[in-house]
């Protein structure tokens, strides 16, 4: 019964969207509470399923993580909300993957939630997705997201509609409620 | 070696180089060569503390350390004749985060001395104020930050508007090199304009 209770979001599909230079604890903290809640996850890249993404520990290579789905192909219908890990390398190449640019785009015209954390709301930029929202980052990003037309502010979760996003590592607990929230 | 001497058209000319760990390493390493080979004095100027090294990379390859000549906070733009900004994700990343660093920049106007920025270092400009209604390329993901801060952007190997000189990546090296070389032997206001 207990299980049960922390099962929460039992049957409920989450999509993370990385590449290389991904920061591994934005990605691993965020999937084993989803996938402890009873979430299935999958990791989505521009890279092919079965190649392995490098994650990264602040400047330092660390694990690698095994794509499950090729983003060329993927449709927003066959996931309940979006997580746009960090590591400023990873979002840096997505940015110019127009297919990964565009998944991001149609979860946001479809209103599905969107959590972005660190330097993964840069992608956001490029889906046209932050005009006229409230939102945090990694401090680097404030003035390209403000320039994009975003109101950015410098707390630990910020949730605006279906857009929720946090700034840095420390701030996943708080992440990872505000998704669980999205989702129930 | 009198020949050599007379030779050398960057003598007496100081150029300083901003940058810290995430560094692309070809983007210092060539330049600064290029620039000593003719005469110039290259100066590395980083948040961190100098004799502290800077983690270079080959794309997300750690690679050589550099060590730090100058800290930002002793550096004065006065000293020098121009501003070199490598890329690297990462490295302008962490400038940005650094006041004393987009202070530094914001020391070279660009009507009036060089600055050039490569690859993901025209990052700073932003935070510097310097991209707005420039004309400039960069590496293409930072393309709708610069465009969305007011620079007019195009997909060149080397842009050149007033001393403002960018290039897009490792492999527009010998023209980005080139263009500095033309625009320190220009003399301080002799701005020709618009070039590319």
């Amino acid at each position: 019964m207990q299980q049960t209770a922390s099962q929460a979001l039992q049957g409920k599909r989450v999509a993370i969207l990385m590449t290389d230079g991904v920061e591994q604890v934005e990605y691993t903290g965020p999937r084993s509470f989803l996938e402890e809640q009873g979430a299935s996850v999958t990791l989505l890249s521009p890279k092919a399923p079965g190649e392995a993404i490098q994650g990264f520990d602040h400047m330092t290579p660390d694990q690698t993580f095994k794509v499950e789905q090729d983003v060329r192909g993927a449709s927003h219908a066959d996931f309940d909300a979006l997580v746009l890990p960090g590591g400023v390398a990873n979002p840096d190449q997505l940015r110019l993957s127009s297919e990964s640019i565009a998944f991001i785009h149609d979860f946001g015209m479809a209103n599905k939630p969107i959590a972005a954390i660190c330097h993964g709301p840069w992608t956001l930029i490029d889906a046209e997705l932050v005009t006229n929202r409230r939102m945090t980052s990694w401090p680097t990003l404030q003035v390209d997201l403000e320039n994009a037309g975003a109101k950015w502010s410098d707390e630990q979760v910020v949730v605006d509609g279906k857009l929720v996003t946090s700034r840095k590592p420390d701030d996943i607990p708080a992440f990872n409620q505000a998704i669980l929230s999205q989702l129930q | 070696m009198l020949e050599q001497a007379a030779g050398k058209p960057l003598e007496g000319k100081r150029i300083a180089v901003l940058m810290t760990d995430g560094v692309e390493q070809i983007e210092y390493t060539s330049p600064r060569s290029f620039l000593e080979e003719n005469g110039a004095t290259v100066v590395l100027v980083s948040p961190k503390q100098a004799g502290d090294e800077v983690q270079g990379f080959n794309q997300l390859q750690p690679a050589d350390k550099f060590k730090v000549e100058l800290n930002v906070l002793d550096a004065n733009p006065t000293d020098f004749d121009g501003l070199l900004l490598p890329g690297g994700v990462a490295n302008p990343d962490n400038l940005r985060m650094s006041k004393e660093s987009i202070a530094f920049i914001r020391g070279f106007p660009v009507e009036e001395k060089l600055v050039a920025a490569i690859c993901h270092g025209p990052w700073t400009l932003i935070d510097a104020g310097l991209a707005t209604a420039k004309h400039l390329t960069s590496w293409p993901s930072l393309k709708r930050d610069l465009v969305n801060a007011g620079a007019e952007w195009t997909d060149d190997e080397v842009v050149i508007d007033a001393r403002l000189v960018t290039s897009r990546n490792p492999g527009d090296l010998p023209a980005f090199n080139d263009a500095l070389l033309k625009e320190l032997l220009l003399a301080p206001g002799n701005d020709p304009g618009p070039t590319s």
